[in-house]
């Protein structure tokens, strides 16, 4: 019977219950977006290393950037294909130039050179041009998403980039990074050229290992023969890079605030309807505790109504966000809402909700049964 | 916990129609006269102090009183005698400053709050002047809800609801809400919730203030009919003088103290 209580207590007043619920709902959508938006933004940071199949990353020491590498001597490879568990090895060459726009300024970008037919390196999906593009003299392919950042560059349209000849010969979709820079994609030895590193140099070694070698003690045995490098997991680089950004630039924070902020508008807008419901019904409540409900009793009403306006708002801004992820496209700022975030999100929102419930049980537990049950 | 007899089932079937005799009455008062040797409560040397700007105000300055088993007291007293603090201490509502309170032999006063809202459920019906029943519940539910304190599944604690209230002549109400119902059908809804448990004590606050005086005698006889069948304790804060017929015995505070 105390649910029937509760539930006719909330039901009493909807114009209150509809405010809490909102707010739940809202809260919902907003945690989910901003969690959604961080995602999908910082999962850009590692779209380098999650794209290819790389299973581990030789660079320099100390790297902790895929996309600011120092450079290293290409006659590292063959240590590195010698060592224990490797099955291939092929290096690649990351660094920054500018394109020569036809209107006649430049764009800052990043090249990004990888072998020949190469197996390890991240594969790009050509929607434009041909699927050999990189066999093409001074061929390189640029992303379809930079189109205007590089004034529409046509296929086989020529161009310099660091004053070397560049010829656009394919289009890949999907290839931005978390960068402003649009990254232009070329062979090795054309991307030492473009960024002006000597053609001894590259910026990793991308590894893969032979199947049933583990890639811990892979590492291991890279290490051995290469001190002076560093080697990781492709995994633990992508979020080397990943906390990279987090960390340097105020993106964790920032994000982090909204979410937080996304959370307490649930607990502020539940805490609030709770307690300006139970004010105008102290003396039910005085009521309950004259006919006997002990303190416990009436803390399970309240509980029983915080979790009742938390999983009904909690479904309706679910369903928000199903709706948004759905309807919303947008490469700048993808979204990324996995299930894991919207079951974290919504648990944590549904605990804040019940927490929400104390401020209301202090009223009550304070009221003056004898004084309010005068009037 | 007291024995779930149904209240109810003892009443006599007439009591739809209010037509109580006098008779029927008395002879269950002489039944319950053998038992009645311990007072259902007693209050001694009570006194009580509200804090008013920084000045303590005696309400109470050391009030003895008690009440037997099927007696219904009558405490009268201008308006601000704290005949209503004295009936919430009582009800273990309030607190006393100083003196004990023995409700059913045991001392009360000093117990944890968990412990006297445990009496009220099982020990003590309460009647308000303004009926203070759940507005959300319908009257059939506002009954039930002390038996479903005391653990009574829902389904049982209406069944019995239901019959109480055709008792008290609102067989056609149990599904009314109380914003749809008189004042009189409210208060006799209020006293069905009082009574349901088959409390040891009742403790009405000025039952019939917010009523006409028929539906006001109504109540009383009810209540007193109640009280007579069940040899409950009852105590009645009024200043309606035509209450007063329906004492057993009438005390008068005044000045914080019992005369
Ligand atoms: N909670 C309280 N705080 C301060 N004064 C109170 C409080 N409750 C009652 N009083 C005062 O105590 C006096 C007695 O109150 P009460 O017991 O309600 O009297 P009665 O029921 O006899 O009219 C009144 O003067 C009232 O104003
Ligand atoms: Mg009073």
């Amino acid at each position: 019977m105390l649910w029937q209580v509760a539930i006719r207590t909330l039901l009493a007043d909807r114009g209150k219950l509809l405010a809490g619920l909102l707010g739940v709902a809202f809260s919902v959508l907003l945690v989910n977006l901003q969690g959604g938006l961080f995602l999908g933004l910082i999962g850009k940071a590692s779209l380098l290393v999650h794209q290819g199949n790389a299973d581990i990353w030789v660079g320099h020491r100390e790297m902790h950037n895929v996309d600011f590498p120092h450079d290293i001597p290409r006659r590292w490879l063959p240590r590195i294909r010698a060592a224990q568990g490797v099955l291939a090895a092929e290096p690649i060459t990351i660094g920054f130039s500018e394109i020569a726009l036809p209107t006649g300024g430049f764009e800052g970008v990043t090249v990004f050179g990888v072998e020949p037919h190469s197996e390890i390196a991240p594969p790009w999906e050509i929607i434009e041009g041909h699927a050999d593009a990189l066999d093409h003299p001074h061929a390189v392919v640029v992303d379809q998403y930079d189109q205007e950042k590089l004034i529409h560059p046509a296929i086989g349209e020529l161009r310099e980039i660091g004053g070397v000849r560049a010829r656009i010969m394919g289009k890949t979709r999907g290839m931005h990074g978390f960068l402003v820079t649009p990254y232009v994609f070329t062979t090795t030895d054309r991307a030492a050229q473009y960024t002006g590193k000597p053609s001894a140099h590259c910026s990793y070694f991308l590894v893969r290992v032979a199947p049933g070698a583990d890639v811990e003690e892979t590492c291991a045995a890279i290490r051995q023969r290469l001190p002076e490098a560093e080697v990781m997991p492709s995994e633990e680089y992508a979020s080397v890079s990943i906390n990279y950004w987090m960390t340097r630039t105020g993106l964790g924070i920032s994000f982090g605030a909204a979410a937080l902020l996304g959370l307490l508008v649930g607990l502020v807008m539940v805490g609030q309807t709770l307690y300006a419901m139970v004010l105008d019904r102290l003396t039910e409540f005085a009521t309950l505790k004259a006919i006997g409900a002990t303190e416990r009793e009436i803390l399970i009403v309240l509980l029983g109504q915080a979790a009742g306006i938390a999983s009904i708002g909690i479904a309706v801004g679910l369903t928000a966000v199903m709706l948004l992820i759905a309807f919303y496209d947008s490469p700048q700022a993808p979204l990324e809402i996995p299930l894991s975030m919207m079951v974290v999100s919504s648990s944590g929102i549904f605990l804040m909700c019940t927490f929400a419930s104390m401020l209301p049980y202090m009223r009550v537990r304070r009221v003056d049964a004898h004084s309010v049950l005068q009037s | 916990m007291l024995s779930s007899t149904n209240t109810s089932a003892r009443l006599p079937p007439s009591l739809g129609d209010f037509t109580l005799n006098a008779s029927f009455n008395a002879s269950l008062s002489a039944g319950h006269d053998a038992a009645a040797h311990r007072p259902v409560a007693a209050v001694k040397g009570i006194r009580k102090y509200y804090e008013l700007g920084g000045e303590k105000r005696w309400i109470l300055r050391g009030v003895d009183f008690h009440v037997q088993p099927g007696e219904c007291v009558i405490l009268s007293g201008p308006s601000g005698s704290g005949k209503s603090t004295l009936l919430s201490i009582l009800g273990c509502l309030l607190t006393p400053d100083g003196g004990e309170l023995i409700i059913d032999g045991r001392a009360v006063e000093k117990l944890p709050p968990a412990q006297q809202a445990l009496i009220r459920r099982d020990l003590i019906g309460f009647i308000f002047q303004r009926f203070q029943l759940i507005r959300g519940l319908s009257a059939e539910e506002n009954v039930a809800l002390p038996l479903a304190l005391q653990g009574l599944p829902a389904a049982e604690a209406k069944r019995r609801a239901g019959e109480l209230l055709a008792r008290v002549g609102l067989g056609d109400h149990r599904r009314a809400i109380p914003t749809r119902m008189s004042p009189g059908q409210c208060q006799r809804v209020a006293l069905a919730r009082a009574v349901i448990t088959n409390p040891k004590l009742i403790l009405a606050d000025e039952p019939t203030a917010a009523l006409d005086s028929h539906a006001g005698a109504e109540a009383m006889n009810l209540l007193r009919a109640l009280v007579k069948d069940s040899g409950a304790a009852a105590v009645v804060v009024t200043h309606d003088p035509r209450i007063l017929e329906y004492a057993d015995r009438q005390c008068h505070i005044e000045n914080g103290l019992l005369q």
